[in-house]
Parts: structure tokens; C-alpha cells; sequence
């Protein structure tokens, strides 16, 4: 359906929202909007967690290896 | 990507000087250890290979252990412990788990809030603890990498005094161990109870980690 994020998802009504979604006149831009908020948002998340679980993952590793 | 800069400016600013730093700690580290190698007439190492030594991977992890830990204590200390007058902490009549009204959970979940907090079901149970699960988790996990680097660079240690290898379970009750583990828990513990003391009087203006420049003293849990 055209302006969902997600399938299950609807076009969000919350007032508080990004103006950007705001001053989005169609339900599709809104849409694209949200799915660039929620892609940005994921970007940093998906970073930090490479930085733990790389981290963790080598230096276990190394602990791990026999001399 | 100005837009992305500017509003992910938080963590991209900590992401860049994590890496400059841990960078940083690895040539320092190399030289020392180098400068240590030579004074005992044994091998150099080149930076790769000594980020892959159990001397570079304990220092990191000891660290990495204690800030986990520190916030994950912090997590779950601040759901049912109060401070009254400080910043980071909640209201005084807060203290608990709070209503499900509160939390924004099931049918009061909004439009665009988590799929698992409009669940009400056990995904719910999850998800509402899934920051101290995640945050605990990296705590043990990295508390696990150090006592395997630390035990190996332990052995070494003792390899070069002729005395005899111990197993990484006898590690566990070394004072090597606890030493390293302890030294960096207690200055954990001192910032972050530092932290939730002198905002009851200190401010700065314009953190959220601080009051409003104006807000009384005694008031509690109000960021400005």
C-alpha cells in the first residue's frame, strides 16, 4: 500500500514527527521519508555493533590461539 | 550526507575518536612492547602482529570489560535506585519498573513505536530488557576476552621466570587477574557516582547530562 513503511506498519499521524515528514505533501514521499529516518538510524546502530562484535570476535580469538 | 553528519553528530564524533584512539593505544603499545622485547634481547614485532598479541587484546578488553559493565550496573541500579536532586536519576515517586502506560506498551505502544512493544507477550517481556540483556552480554563476553589474553600473556610471564604454566581456570584466582579487573571497576564506579553527585549542584548548559542552568538544587530528573 502506498505511504506504508512496512507492510504492517501504517502512515504514522504523530504530530511530534520530523517536519520533514510534515512538509511531505504525498503519502509516498512520506513513506520515503520515514524509510530514510529509519535507514539512518540503522546505519549507526549496524557501526556500533560491528565495532563490539569485530572486536570481541578478534581479541577472543587471539586469546584463544595457542603461542 | 551534511544532513546525516549533522544529525547522527553524537556517535559519529564517538565512533571517530574510538577508532583514533584505539589506533593510537596499538603504536604506543607496539613501541613499548618493542622497547621491552629488545631490552631482553627477543624478537620485534610489526603493528600487525602485535594487535594480534594477548598483550594488546588484554589492555583493550580490561577496558572494554569495565565500561560495559559500569553502564549496564547504571541501567539497572537507575530503575530502582534514586538520588534526589540529580540529573540522572528519576523522580523519587519513580522508582521501579513503572506502569505499562508509562512505558508506552501494548494498545498505548504509538503508531510508529517497536512491533515488540505493542506485542504485550513474551516478545514484549524481551524487548523491554533487551538494552541491559545486550549491554550485559558485551560485559561478560569482554570480561571473557581479557582473562584469555591476560592468562596467556601471564603465562608467557612465567615462562621467562621458569616457572610453571597455570590453567586459565587457576588464572581466574590469580590476584593478576583480579588486580587488572578490579583497578578498572573502582574508576568506573567513582565517575558515574561522580556523575550522579555533582549535577545535583554543577551545570552545564545546554547538556542533557546536566540540569537546567536555573533548576534548584534539590530538584530531581529534570535535563535540560
Amino acid at each position: 500500500m502506498a505511504g506504508d513503511v512496512h507492510p504492517s506498519r501504517p502512515v504514522p499521524d504523530d504530530p511530534r514527527f520530523d517536519r520533514r515528514c510534515a512538509d511531505s505533501h504525498s503519502p509516498s514521499s512520506r513513506a520515503d521519508v520515514l524509510r530514510d529516518e529509519d535507514r539512518q538510524v540503522r546505519t549507526m546502530f549496524v557501526l556500533y555493533s560491528l565495532f563490539i562484535v569485530g572486536g570481541v570476535v578478534f581479541f577472543v580469538s587471539v586469546g584463544l590461539t595457542q603461542q | 550526507m551534511r544532513r546525516f553528519a549533522k544529525e547522527n553528530g553524537l556517535s559519529l564524533f564517538f565512533a571517530t575518536i574510538f577508532l583514533a584512539t584505539l589506533v593510537g593505544q596499538s603504536f604506543a603499545g607496539q613501541h613499548n612492547y618493542n622497547a621491552e622485547q629488545a631490552a631482553h634481547g627477543q624478537q620485534t614485532l610489526s603493528w600487525w602482529h602485535y594487535v594480534a598479541t594477548p598483550s594488546f587484546g588484554g589492555a583493550v578488553m580490561e577496558n572494554w570489560q569495565s565500561e560495559f559493565l559500569q553502564f549496564s550496573l547504571f541501567i539497572a541500579a537507575t530503575i530502582w535506585l534514586v538520588q534526589k536532586g540529580s540529573n540522572e536519576s528519576k523522580a523519587l515517586g519513580d522508582a521501579g519498573l513503572e506502569s505499562d502506560e508509562q512505558q508506552q506498551i501494548g494498545l498505548r505502544t504509538p503508531t510508529r513505536g517497536p512491533r515488540w512493544a505493542k506485542a504485550d507477550d513474551i516478545r514484549t517481556r524481551i524487548y523491554e530488557n533487551s538494552l541491559l540483556i545486550v549491554m550485559t552480554l558485551i560485559f561478560f563476553a569482554t570480561w571473557f576476552g581479557q582473562s584469555l589474553n591476560n592468562w596467556r600473556v601471564f603465562n608467557e610471564e612465567q615462562a621467562t621466570h621458569d616457572a610453571g604454566r597455570v590453567s586459565w581456570g587457576r588464572y581466574l584466582l590469580d590476584p593478576d587477574f583480579w588486580e587488572k579487573t578490579l583497578q578498572n571497576w573502582q574508576s568506573e564506579f567513582l565517575a558515574v557516582g561522580t556523575l550522579v553527585v555533582f549535577t545535583i549542584y554543577l551545570r552545564q548548559r545546554g547538556s542533557p547530562e546536566s540540569k537546567p542552568v536555573g533548576a534548584p538544587h534539590d530538584e530531581t530528573a529534570t535535563s535540560g
